[in-house]
Parts: structure tokens; sequence; C-alpha cells
């Protein structure tokens, strides 16, 4: 898939899977990689901007598998602007796909 | 790459942006290693996952780009910072007890003063990084690091290919010298960087500490009461140190140490080797994973040596010996005087000569290898499974093995 496509979906991509429940990074960049290739490590400056923008907030949780896990969690703030993004992207896809069908 | 080549990658590349970031992003990453692994993925395939650490780097927004991060840090610091490539000295005056040494990229020589001030000396040959120094809480700091202004500028960059090696050129306007910078070093194989930071402290500093990533390090004649020194990939060379602590730690850096008087030692490496020759310590102890130890002429009460696979080979003065390994091999000369030796490996073989010592007890066991002691009666004591007991003598010595061989020599 087109990078520059993946780029600006990603974020959305991210707040749309955390409105499904918190989630932690590696399991957001698993579940992402599952419907497209991205570099895993993309994930985290995405996460980190939508934390100091204050759309998500993380907490800790003990591990067994090493470090503490980083829990990220939608705001309200942020899930405003998924629902926003969300709108935006619908709009934009049915633009698209009339110009390329009709 | 393994991982650890991939986290310093990712170091480097973050160098430019504020601390806070640095360690975060890392924590991000160690955190992705540890739940990928749990997983049962290969370290290879986790970096493939991740992807191209310069992708990621893209995604990091510029404001937290730092001009200097020791300004982000404290305001009060006085630094110095020297750009120009050169030769630089610099003279301190003023009482510090400790004094931290952050070579990164540049060779660190750390010898002693005479004159009861600090001096420092940095040659540099490459123009991206630069000199500092500066106290704050009556600690003395010096290094080298990034020029975040060089730093800042390599972020707008192009790269092409030339002899099939990528070539990074600055978007700065200054393509043409840049262009020879870069076409310099990759005819010179990558890089030539062969920057150095020599530091002579005086006597009656508490603690130094010392510590680079890839350059190597050299510590000769000094005397601070603990001395602490740190390498990822350097190599480190200790000489006539007097120390009542030495703490040394290399990632895949070698070690070697000689003339080395310290109250206890400790030394953690993972696939460098060290060798220590001529030294006396209270206690000497040794983490390992796959790097081997050697020890020649080394006297003290204790030492403690664990390795996975790295061979151990130690001849020396001590009153308790514990040594443990999984594959590695373990041969040991005990010199009169020990009153207690433990050695055991899971399949690594034995070797060891309690010949210099009075009269031993010796008690071996093993699972599938074989031991063989040569008694102080001049008998041939084979064991193969089980454990058993040879002699009687107020030093004990306790071997026990996996599959590994054993051979046990008393005084005859």
């Amino acid at each position: 898939m087109n990078t520059q496509f993946k780029k600006g979906a990603l974020e959305l991509c991210v707040l749309s899977q955390l409105t499904r429940g918190d989630k932690y990074g590696y399991e957001l960049t698993e579940r992402i990689s599952v419907e497209m290739s991205i570099a895993g490590g993309t994930l985290y400056p995405i996460l980190r901007k939508l934390k100091e923008e204050e759309r998500v907030t993380t907490y800790l949780v003990e591990s067994e598998s090493g470090p503490a896990r980083k829990y990220y969690r939608l705001t309200d703030t942020g899930r405003q602007y998924q629902r926003q993004l969300q709108q935006e992207w619908e709009e934009f896809t049915k633009a698209v796909n009339e110009l390329i069908w009709n | 790459m393994t991982k650890s080549e991939y986290m310093e990658a990712l170091q480097n590349k973050l160098e430019c942006f504020n601390r806070e970031l640095q360690q975060e992003i890392v924590e991000d990453y160690e955190q992705h290693f540890a739940e990928g692994i749990a997983a049962g993925k290969s370290e290879e395939e986790i970096m493939t996952e991740l992807g191209s650490i310069e992708d990621m780097i893209r995604e990091l927004p510029e404001e937290d780009i730092v001009q200097d991060n020791g300004d982000a840090q404290a305001q009060e610091r006085t630094e110095k910072t020297m750009p120009e490539p050169g030769r630089q000295s610099y003279t301190y005056t003023g009482e510090y007890k400790t004094v931290v040494i952050d070579g990164g990229i540049a060779d660190v020589r750390l010898k002693q003063s005479d004159d009861g001030q600090i001096h420092t000396e940095y040659s540099n040959s490459d123009p991206e990084y630069c000199y500092y120094q500066y106290e704050e809480n009556g600690i003395f700091y010096v290094g080298v690091k990034k020029d975040q202004n060089s730093a800042r500028a390599a972020k707008r960059a192009v790269k092409f290919m030339l002899f099939g090696k990528t070539v990074k050129v600055d978007l700065d306007g200054s393509f043409e010298k840049n262009f020879e910078k870069n076409f310099w070093n990759v005819w010179n194989g990558g890089g030539s960087k062969d920057s150095e930071l020599e530091v002579r402290i005086p006597s009656g500093i508490s603690r130094v500490e010392v510590k680079t990533r890839s350059a190597n390090i050299e510590a000769a004649d000094v005397t601070p009461e603990e001395l602490d020194i740190r390498t990822t990939s350097g190599d480190m060379a200790i000489r006539h140190v007097t120390v009542d602590r030495l703490s040394l730690n290399s990632t895949s850096g070698d070690i070697s140490a000689e003339q080395v008087y310290s109250g206890s030692m400790d030394v953690h490496v993972t696939s460098g080797d060290m060798a220590l020759d001529h030294a006396e310590t209270g206690t000497f102890r040794f983490q390992g994973a796959s790097g081997d130890i050697s020890g020649n002429r080394v006297r003290g009460n204790s030492v403690n040596i664990g390795t996975g696979s790295g061979d151990v080979e130690f001849d020396g003065v001590f009153e308790r010996y514990n040594i443990g390994t999984g594959s590695g091999d373990v041969d040991i000369r005990v010199k009169a005087g020990a009153k207690e030796v433990r050695v055991g490996t899971g399949s690594g073989d034995v070797e060891l000569d309690v010949t210099e010592v009075e009269s031993a007890e010796v008690t071996v066991s093993t699972g599938s290898g074989e031991a063989v002691i040569y008694g102080a009666d001049g008998a041939r004591h084979h064991i193969t499974m089980g454990s058993s007991t040879v002699g009687s003598g107020d030093c004990k010595v306790r071997v026990s093995t996996g599959s590994g061989d054993a051979e046990i020599r008393l005084r005859g």
C-alpha cells in the first residue's frame, strides 16, 4: 500500500482500535499489522503525539513478559477526535470512490 | 544485526532529541522486544516488524529536537562547546568529589594529573561532534557529544548511493563541503572517527565514572576511591590503578586489566572477553554470558565467577573460589591458602589443579560426565555418575558437573 495513504490513516486506525478498549503498544502494532504492512516502530511516535495532545492517557500494568506494559486509553477529546477523523475519512473515501467508479 | 546493535543505532539516531523523548521511545522499543520474545518471536523477526529506525525518526516532531541537551536539563550550567575540529586543551581548577566522563564516540584516556588540577585534551576529526564540560552539584562533567547544529542539519539531508553505499548530504547549502567529507568517509570505509578525549585527574577524587559507546577506554595510574567504567562495544584497558571499588561493564567489548589493586572488583560483560593479570582484590566478581575470563597472578579473599558459555581460566591465590558456568570450560590452579573451592558446570569440562595445597578434601559429583581424581596417595579415582570424596584436609573442594568431564589433581 502507498505509504502516504498509510501515514495519514494510521492515526485514525490507532484511535479507532482504542475505541474498542485500552491497548498496549505491541498489541496495537500486532493488530494493525494483520491488515496492512507497517514499520511497527512508527506507531510509537504517533502514540506519543496523541498523548501530548491529550487524546490518550497512559498507565502502566506489570507484565510477565518483562518491563511493565504501557496501556493507552482514549480521553473524551480523543473520542471526539476519532469521530471527526472517521467522518472525514468516510467523506474522503466516498469522494474517491465516486471518482474511481463514475 | 543483533538487538543490542539495533538499540544502539536507535539511541544514536535519537541523540538530538530531548531526553524525555529519547527515554520514552527507547522504553517503548524495549517493551516491544520483551513482548515479541515472550510471544516466541526471534529478535530478527521483531526488528523486521519494527522496521527502519529512520522511518520512525521521521514521524517525530521537529520541536523535540533540542539545541543543547545540557541546557534543557539545567540552566545554571556553564557549558563550553567547541565544534571546530582540531585539538583543544583545557585546565580546570576546583575541588571535585566526582568526575563523570562520557566519551560517546571518542576514545577516552584517563590519567593522573600531578598539579591538583583537571586537564582535558580533545582531538577531533569529526565536525559532527563537539567537546563539552560543565559542573553541577559539585560534579565535574566532561565529554563529547553530537553537535546539535549539525544534528539538526542532518535531519534535512538527502541520501544517495555511491559505490554501493548510502551517502547522506546535508541540505544546508554546504553541499560541496559535505560531499567531500562524505565521499572521504565512504572511501575510508564509512567514517574515519579517531576522536580522542584525554582527562587527567588529580588524586583525592572520590568517584570517577567513564563511559563510551563504541569507543575504547584506557585508564592508567589513577587512584580514585571508586572507579566505574562502562562501554557498549569499546574495549577497555586498565593499567596500574589503585582504588577501593572497581566496577567494569561492557556489552561486547573486551577488557584487559593489569596491576589492579582494589578492595573489590565487579565485572559484567556480555560477549566480551576479560584478561586479568597481576591484580590484588578483596573480592573479585565476574558475571559474563559468552565471554571468556582469564586471571593470572591474582590474589585476594574470594573470587566469584559466573558465565554461560564463556571459559574460565584462573591462576591465583584466594581463600574462597566459587565458579559456575553453563557450557564453559573451567581450568583453575588453586594456590596454598585456599579454604573453599566450589566449581559447578553444566556441560563444561573442569580441570582443577590443587597440587599446591597441603591437604584437601575433594568431593566430586557428576551426572553423565566422567571424573578423575589423582589423589594424594598416588591413586587414581574414577567417578562416573554420583558423587565421591577423596582425601581429607582443611581445604574443601566441591566439584559438580552435569555432562562435563572433570580432572582434579591433588598433591601427590
